[in-house]
């Protein structure tokens, strides 16, 4: 296996390909944490009282709260003090109404990540709310969905536009003592974005967004608050590439669905954060709680995830599924590589009648990286019938590389069916032996065997995802790995 | 009425550490290890599902020669105890009973010593393996309350043909911490059948904790049975902890039927090359029954292997827990690794909570593990009473069906009947399954 190796060795020399800064002005919040600094983040975002004493209460749980210490990762102890909670870019007093009016600069930057905008509007169909750094900046499309009733809007605008919704689901799903990370954001955040569907529509385009981090020592604390009423279907995309930098960032994001009778959201993700370089210096830490509630009959959330950045990530999408016949999905590709670490997986809570859910895990190891699945698996004793299957594969790419299930089911109804299984291995020499005595070059061998490995999970996504996820898997296997 | 696990070691008498006996010196170092703490609580993780709020209940006794409270059962006869092939050892509430057990003790090839703690022998190393798990708060308890204990040593190239059977037996008035440490160390290349029996009265409601150290030297193999079925008052926790060095097989089955709330803790090690072992388990609950299962297979080095297999049968509101967790090191290449936990739910208020955990740092490995969780076929049910079976009878057969896997891999006839009996009831059945 010395090509193995080799190739190995080639891909934790590979250098991030999405790395460059673009150097625009900031207004940031001095460093630190206190009443003071929330004070003046509602104020700059010219919040109402309400939400001020939500976030000063949440800043009180925080304080009582301590940082977890359960997951499989190790990172050196994060200063809190020493994070500045708000950085906007100065453009924030005069909105651009158009794209011409958009920073050039900023424009630049999407123009490296090669998301030009324009094109995107006319041939992807797809409205875009860009959060950079941490206000949003550019909506698309509003007008299209508003004929339709579909808002989607930053959620800064959503407190002032629509405050009795914000006011109604915030907080409900993921409440803001649900733990350390939580707390935190519920005190501090800064943006994020804000949907409704309303009864019995189905959203006409895949609602998109991209979260760009730029400015140093910047904390992101994005919130995300999606709701579906009955009878509705939406497709949400989330996407994320961070600039090269050499200190580490913290990234603690709350995302909450509500899914009422007859409804569905489609939640996908393609995250490929800077993950550090060949040292593990520096990379992006992404401590997320991500949580759907299924509130009525036969409502249905399917999370999709492609995680390939990070320095560390620490994120389990999940669902309660409390109404009759309610169905929650996850499916999930992890890839880590040099150091990176990552402890993901997802909780599917079975509380109403028939309830199902389904979880597909995919993790790459390579390098020296950990990478963990860790998911649960409850149903509790009303949920008659409820069924469960589960399947967590790894692919051990490098000696040094580590891979670790931890499973946890718990079951308390007789008629509860549920299914797990996973295994750990390596590429199999038999089948790359298939592929290279057709002709196949290593590299594509590689390739194929890989994305044959994640496909499962790859058709879960929409089209235009599918092909980045690819692309994205693809770059970072690219010369490389046995 | 809470009385904690200080409030346990306020019993006991100082340990004197300055006699230079190593095992008071033992005692005190497990003194210090504990004297801080109390029993685990479920904020920790691996007693997450388990709580030991019912120990604080009882005002336990800590047992020992002079006092064992009142025996409730008239006195035992050696003949109560005698099976063909076998090399039975009685203890009763902790204590070894010589008059009870067999007297071949010192057969051809073989070193059965109940070893009185205080005169411990220097020679077998007993020090360096009691010190392996003095962290854990249960194993500094047994040493610190240590009544009897037993050590099997088996002659390099000799296979035992009898099996060696230890029957112990609980059955004391008073509430009563017993504490018991078994090891049984294989010499290169030996062959041994051991099986450990829990028993006890049903009126007694004591608390036993046995630590079993296996040591399996190169290509030896060790079959250890262990079946417990203390009755539904009692608390039971026990520990096997094994080292499988090259060319060994370690073959465990642990079999859990009795006692309130049952904890058994099985961490093996395989430390050598070819190492194997193979770890199953069957339990049954009913009532409020507490079962609990943890288990750890460490490949410490390359080309070692192992196969789990663990089934649960949880009735009434009893509740299951098996956690089970494989670990290969880092450089530990060619591995191989399968798991599996299968559950049967058998009422509404039954639970099971089970955790297969892999945690792998080499590439070149083989590890799979399954989890299933679900209840007795309907299908399956009806046609056996369309067959003219009797509700009850075809319950019984099923849930046997489902607990055969376990059983049938039991090379011990006597012990294979006893459980099929346990299962199908009466002897009926257990003929239409030997005609079958």
């Amino acid at each position: 296996m010395s090509t193995n190796a080799e190739e190995i060795d080639s891909l934790v020399n590979q250098t991030y390909e999405a790395g460059f800064y673009t150097d625009i002005e900031q207004e940031f919040a001095p460093p630190g944490l206190n009443e003071e600094t929330i004070r003046f983040i509602s104020k700059k975002k010219e919040e109402p009282e309400w939400l001020l004493q939500w976030r000063l209460k949440a800043y009180k749980q925080f304080q009582e709260m301590t940082e977890p210490k359960w997951a499989h990762v190790e990172y050196p102890p994060i200063d809190f003090q020493d994070i500045s909670y708000y950085a906007a870019p100065k453009s924030d007093e005069d909105r651009p109404k158009s794209l011409d009016e958009v920073d050039p600069k900023l424009l630049e930057t999407y123009e490296k990540l090669g998301i030009p905008l324009e094109e995107q509007k006319v041939l992807a169909g797809v409205a875009v709310d860009i959060v950079f750094d941490s206000v949003s900046v550019h909506t698309t499309f509003r007008e299209k969905l508003a004929e339709v009733g579909v808002i989607f809007c930053s959620f800064s605008e959503a407190v002032k536009d629509y405050p009795e919704l914000v006011k109604k689901y915030l907080g409900t799903v993921v409440p803001a003592r649900d733990n350390f990370y939580s707390a935190l954001n519920s005190a501090v955040f800064s943006d994020g974005s804000f949907v409704y569907i309303p009864k019995n529509t189905r959203c006409p385009m895949e609602l998109s967004t991209y979260f760009r981090m730029n400015a140093m020592n910047t904390g992101q604390f994005e919130r995300t608050l999606i709701v579906a009423d009955e009878g509705s279907y939406v497709s949400y995309l989330e996407g994320c590439t961070a600039p090269m930098r050499d200190e580490n960032q913290l990234h603690a994001a709350v995302v909450e669905l509500v899914v009422l009778k007859d409804a569905e959201i489609k939640y996908s993700t393609v995250q490929n954060w800077y993950p550090g370089d060949e040292e593990g210096k520096g990379g992006i830490y992404n401590f997320v709680t991500k949580r759907g509630d299924c509130r009525g009959d036969r409502s249905k959330i399917s999370w999709t995830q492609v995680e390939t950045g990070s320095a560390i990530t620490w994120k389990y999408p999940s669902c309660i599924l409390r109404g009759e016949d309610s169905i929650g999905e996850f499916y999930s590709v992890a890839l880590t590589n040099n150091l990176q670490q990552a402890d993901t997986g997802t909780k599917m809570i079975h509380l109403g009648k028939g309830s199902n859910s389904t979880i597909i895990s995919k993790g790459i190891s390579a390098g020296r990286s950990q990478n963990a699945y860790r998911g649960l698996v409850r149903v509790g004793g009303s949920a008659e019938n409820a069924r469960n299957y589960t399947q967590c594969d790894s692919l051990l790419l490098g000696d040094k590389s580590a891979a670790h299930t931890f499973p946890y089911i718990e079951c308390k109804t007789p008629s509860a069916q549920i299914e797990h299984e996973a295994s750990t291995s390596k590429i199999s020499d038999d089948q790359l032996f298939y592929l290279r005595s057709r002709g196949i070059g290593q590299e594509d061998a590689i390739n194929m065997i890989v994305n044959g490995f994640c496909k499962e999970v790859f058709k879960e996504l929409p089209m235009e995802f599918a092909v980045e996820a690819q692309k994205l898997l693809g770059i970072s296997l690219e010369g490389s790995i046995g | 009425m809470t009385n904690s696990l200080q409030a346990l070691l306020q019993k006991l008498p100082e340990p004197n550490s300055d006699t230079g006996d190593w095992l008071e010196r033992l005692r005190s170092d497990a003194l210090k290890i504990i004297s801080s703490r109390d029993y685990p609580s479920t904020k920790e993780e691996s007693w997450k599902y388990t709580s030991l709020h019912d120990l604080r209940k009882n005002d336990y006794l800590i047992a020992d020669e002079r006092n064992t409270g009142a025996l409730l059962k008239k006195p035992y006869s050696r003949d109560d105890f005698l099976e063909a092939d076998k090399l039975h050892l009685v203890f009763i509430n902790g204590f070894f009973q010589p008059n009870l057990s067999t007297d071949e003790l010192l057969e051809n090839g073989i070193k059965i010593r109940p070893t009185k703690t205080k005169k411990a022998d220097e020679k077998c190393n007993l020090e360096t393996i009691l010190k392996a798990d003095l962290s854990e708060t249960f194993s500094a308890l047994n040493i610190l309350t240590l009544c009897d204990s037993l050590l099997i040593e088996v002659e390099k190239n000799r296979k035992i043909e009898k099996v060696i059977k230890l029957i112990l037996i609980g059955e004391s008035s008073e509430p009563l911490l017993k504490s018991l440490r078994i090891i049984v160390k294989m010499n290169e290349n030996s062959h041994a059948r051991v099986v450990e029996e829990y028993r006890s009265h049903d009126k007694d409601a004591g608390l036993t904790n046995v630590v079993t150290n296996l040591r399996l030297g190169q290509n030896s193999t060790l079959f250890h049975h262990r079946l417990q079925m203390e009755s539904m008052n009692t608390t039971h926790i026990g520990k096997i902890d094994a080292q499988v060095d090259s060319g060994a097989s370690l073959y465990s089955d642990s079999i859990v039927m009795g006692s309130k709330l049952s904890r058994v803790d099985i961490d093996v090690s395989l430390s050598g090359r070819a190492a194997y072992c193979r770890l199953n388990g069957l339990f049954t609950g009913i009532n409020d029954q507490h079962i609990d299962h943890h288990t750890t297979i460490r490949h410490l080095v390359g080309e070692t292997h192992s196969d789990e297999l663990y089934r649960g049968i949880l009735d009434d509101n009893s509740r299951g827990i098996f956690n089970g967790k494989v670990v290969v090191s880092a450089d530990a290449q060619k591995i191989s690794a399968r798991q599996a936990s299968n559950n049967l739910l058998l009422s509404k208020l039954a639970e099971i909570d089970t955790k297969p955990e892999l945690e792998i740092y080499a590439d070149d490995v083989k590890c799979a593990h399954g989890a299933t969780v679900g209840q007795l076929d309907e299908t399956a049910l009806f046609y056996l009473r369309s067959r003219g079976l009797s509700y009850k009878d075809a319950r019984a057969l099923l849930i046997y069906a489902f607990a055969e896997k376990v059983i049938e891999s039991i090379p011990l006839p006597a012990l294979r009947q006893l459980l099929e009996n346990k299962f199908l009831g009466h002897n009926q059945m257990s003929e239409f399954i030997q005609q079958g």
